[in-house]
């Protein structure tokens, strides 16, 4: 039967998702929202890979943790949804705003698979967007609020809308990486 | 070329693209936040939906400016109370996020739709150094902010602005026009007059 609206299922049930659900459901939830070395802590104990400068805020949801990846000074803003069924990299200096959905995984007619998301430096991925899985974020682009990135964007451009669209180039002063 | 010696130009490249971290946020507003956070929690999110006295209450006691009549649900977010002003018979409908950054101010009889976000925070996505900028937001009266709408941060909306559903709204808009998609384009003309169901709703 073809379910259209299968949620995703990770493969390979093994102890450390069932132990991660429980504890992203209970514990990490209660961590409070500036205590950022704590949750970074839990994190990197089920296999994150976190610089030590990284922020992640309260309310942040992940779904595994083991494939997500960030650089230096980037952080994950208040509430943000990370479905990181695959590998989920994260640049420096960028920055994913309050109730952002990054959802790795790609859903064809009657199935959902992951797909990694590689999103550059200098990012700002602005309040309440949506990435879609396999897309890829080039350096310094900038998302604008409540937009859906499905397709290619150029660096260091801002894009906006649903579907995003790249609008016009970024201005910027400083050293573009 | 020696790989010992430092190359001073990845140097100056890490310096001005990574400025120190610096809380914008001053001990006093830090302080003020957190007391906000757990009242929001022990008060504020499991109170009874009816007690609509009780949470225009609260938020005055941190400072926001409330009107009379203003119907704000619990499980409305409200990031930093003392940044609202809130005219008399405003509703505030589930799971709205008031991101008062910046300073809100809405007008009489205006209706913020469910999940709508008020987001009065931005950063200066020019400098590298990212800096916060928290600019206000101005809501009119008699405005219907509908399901899921988004309002940008130094966005005015005139009086009688209507947003669709999922509208988002980046630009100031006209009086009594009724807007439409991500951005927000107007649809057509509609009058003040025809939102006397609103304060129905309000009363």
């Amino acid at each position: 039967m073809t379910r259209l609206c299968a949620p995703y299922t990770s493969r390979g049930r093994g102890m450390r998702l069932i132990l991660w659900r429980v504890v992203s459901s209970t514990v990490f939830k209660l961590i409070p929202s500036p205590a950022y070395t704590i949750r970074r802590a839990v994190l990197v104990a089920f296999g994150a890979q976190l610089d030590s400068t990284s922020r992640i805020r309260g309310g942040v949801r992940i779904s595994e943790p083991w494939n997500l990846r960030m650089g230096r000074k980037s952080s994950i803003g208040e509430g943000a949804t990370i479905w990181s069924h695959a590998p989920l990299t994260i640049g420096s200096r960028t920055v994913i705003s309050q109730y952002c959905f990054v959802q790795c995984a790609a859903r064809e007619v009657d199935q959902e698979y992951p797909k990694p998301i590689e999103i550059g430096d200098d990012v700002w991925i602005a309040a309440e967007s949506v990435i879609v899985g396999g897309t890829k974020v080039p350096n310094g682009v900038l998302v604008g609020a409540r937009s859906v990135v499905r397709d290619a964007i150029e660096s260091w451009t801002i894009a906006t809308g649903h579907p995003a669209k790249t609008r016009r180039e970024r201005p910027y002063q400083g050293p573009k990486s | 070329m020696n790989s010992h010696e430092p190359n001073p130009n990845a140097v100056h490249l890490t310096t001005i693209a990574e400025p120190p971290r610096k809380s914008p946020w001053s001990m006093k507003a830090k302080i003020l936040r957190l007391l906000w956070g757990v009242s929001e929690i022990l008060l504020w999110k499991h109170s009874p939906v009816s007690l609509w006295g009780f949470r225009r209450a609260l938020l005055r006691v941190f400072g926001a400016k409330i009107g009379k009549g203003v119907r704000i649900h619990p499980s409305v977010k409200v990031i930093i109370p003392w940044h609202i002003d809130l005219d008399d018979g405003v509703v505030v409908h589930e799971r709205a996020i008031l991101y008062a950054l910046g300073q809100i101010k809405v007008g009489k009889n205006t209706e913020i739709g469910p999940l709508a976000h008020i987001c009065a925070g931005t950063h200066d996505f020019t400098s590298p150094a990212f800096t916060l900028l928290r600019q206000p937001i101005t809501i009119g009266s008699n405005c219907v902010i509908g399901i899921a709408g988004f309002v940008a941060p130094d966005v005015t909306l005139a009086e009688g602005t209507v947003l669709e559903p999922r509208c988002a709204i980046y630009m100031n808009t006209d009086p009594g026009t009724t807007y439409i998609g991500n951005p927000g384009k107007p649809v057509a003309a509609s009058s003040v007059d025809a939102h006397v169901s609103t304060e129905a709703v309000a009363s």
